[in-house]
C-alpha cells in the first residue's frame, strides 16, 4: 500500500498527512496504523468522486482538511455518506 | 471457457477490465452472485433511475474482494498535530495515482510513448521496480495532465484528473481562503511498485524535495 508508506515517512519527518481513499482500500490502510483516513463511497479510480462534479470533489476535500487539523490522535477515520 | 476462467479473464487477461479485475479475488460463487445482481440492477434500470444502486453494487464489490488483502501490518503508527488553522497553512498533494505533465513523461523502463496499454502489460515489471515521482508545478492546466497506470482504471482521472488529483480543487480552496496556500510543487507516482524500493527513494530522494516546502500538511491519494 504505496501511499500508507508514503504517509508514515512523512508523519516520522513532522508532516501532518490525510489519505482521501475509495472503500476499497479500507483494510489495507487499517491495518497500516496511519494518522488520518478519510474514506469515500466512490468506485476505485475516482476518490474525490465522479468526474466533472466540482462541488463533490471540494466536499471531500475540505472534509479531508478538517481531519488534517482536528485529529489528535493516529488512526483517526472519517467515513463519508456522498452519492456519486 | 470455464466460469472460474471467465471470472479471471477481467484482470489482466482477455477481458482486461480494471473496475472489474476484483471478480478474480471471489470466489465462483460469490462471483456468480455478484454478476447475477449486477444483472438484475442493470435490468430493473429499464424501469426506474437506479443509477445509485449499481454505483453501489461496485463499490461493495470492490471493498469485499480486498478484504483481508492486507500485506503490510502495523500496530502502531506516527502522529504529528497539525499546529496551524487551514487558512494559515500551505498544502502539499501527493497521489499514486500515475500523473504526470504532458512533455515530462517519466518513460518507464526507458520506453519513449508507453501507453496506458504498455503499462496493464507490464504491471508485473512495474511491480518490482522502484517508482518515480513526477513533480507537477501547481500552474498546470488539467488538459496538460496525463495519466498512465497500470493498476486502475484510469478513465475517469482521463476525463477529469480531479478525481484523483485534485488540483483544480485545491487551487480553488486557496483562492477561497480556505487554505492560505498550495505548494507549487505536487506531486505523483505510481504506486503500484515494489514497495521496500519505494520507502528507500522516499526516504533518500523524495524527503528533501517535499520538506524544503515547509509544508503544514498534505493530502495523500491513492487510486
Amino acid at each position: 500500500m504505496s501511499v500508507g508508506h508514503v504517509a508514515r515517512i512523512l508523519e516520522e519527518n513532522n508532516l501532518p498527512t490525510v489519505i482521501i481513499a475509495t472503500e476499497a482500500f479500507s483494510e489495507k490502510l487499517a491495518s497500516m496504523s496511519l494518522p488520518r483516513i478519510v474514506l469515500t463511497p466512490f468506485p476505485m479510480g475516482r476518490p474525490l468522486g465522479k468526474p466533472g462534479n466540482y462541488n463533490q470533489h471540494e466536499i471531500v476535500l475540505k472534509e479531508s482538511l478538517k481531519l488534517l487539523k482536528s485529529a489528535s490522535s493516529s488512526k483517526s477515520f472519517k467515513k463519508l455518506d456522498i452519492k456519486y | 471457457m470455464s466460469f472460474s476462467e471467465f471470472k479471471k479473464s477481467f484482470a489482466y487477461g482477455s477481458r482486461n477490465n480494471l473496475s472489474f479485475k476484483f471478480l478474480a479475488n471471489f470466489s465462483d460463487d460469490e462471483a456468480a452472485n455478484f454478476i447475477e445482481n449486477l444483472m438484475k440492477l442493470v435490468a430493473s434500470s429499464l424501469n426506474e433511475d437506479n443509477y445509485n444502486e449499481i454505483i453501489k453494487h461496485i463499490v461493495n464489490g470492490q471493498a469485499k474482494a480486498y478484504q483481508g488483502d492486507a500485506k503490510f501490518t502495523y500496530a502502531q503508527g506516527p502522529f504529528c498535530k497539525m499546529r496551524e488553522d487551514l487558512s494559515v497553512s500551505k498544502i502539499g498533494l501527493l497521489t499514486s495515482t500515475g500523473h504526470f505533465v504532458s512533455g515530462d513523461d517519466p518513460n518507464p523502463f526507458d520506453v519513449k510513448e508507453f501507453t496506458q496499454n504498455d503499462a496493464v502489460a507490464r504491471i508485473s515489471d512495474f511491480l518490482r521496480e522502484k517508482p518515480s515521482l513526477s513533480i507537477i508545478p501547481k500552474e498546470t492546466r488539467k488538459q496538460d495532465l496525463s495519466v498512465r497506470h497500470g493498476g486502475y482504471d484510469i478513465t475517469g482521472a482521463k476525463l477529469d484528473p480531479n478525481v484523483a488529483f485534485p488540483i483544480d480543487v485545491l487551487k480553488s480552496l486557496e483562492k477561497q481562503g480556505y487554505i492560505k496556500l498550495l505548494c507549487n510543487e505536487l506531486y505523483s507516482f505510481v504506486g503500484a511498485c515494489a514497495q521496500k524500493a519505494l520507502i528507500n527513494e522516499v526516504n533518500k530522494n523524495w524527503l528533501p524535495k517535499i520538506v524544503k516546502h515547509d509544508l503544514d500538511g498534505i493530502v495523500l491519494v491513492p487510486a
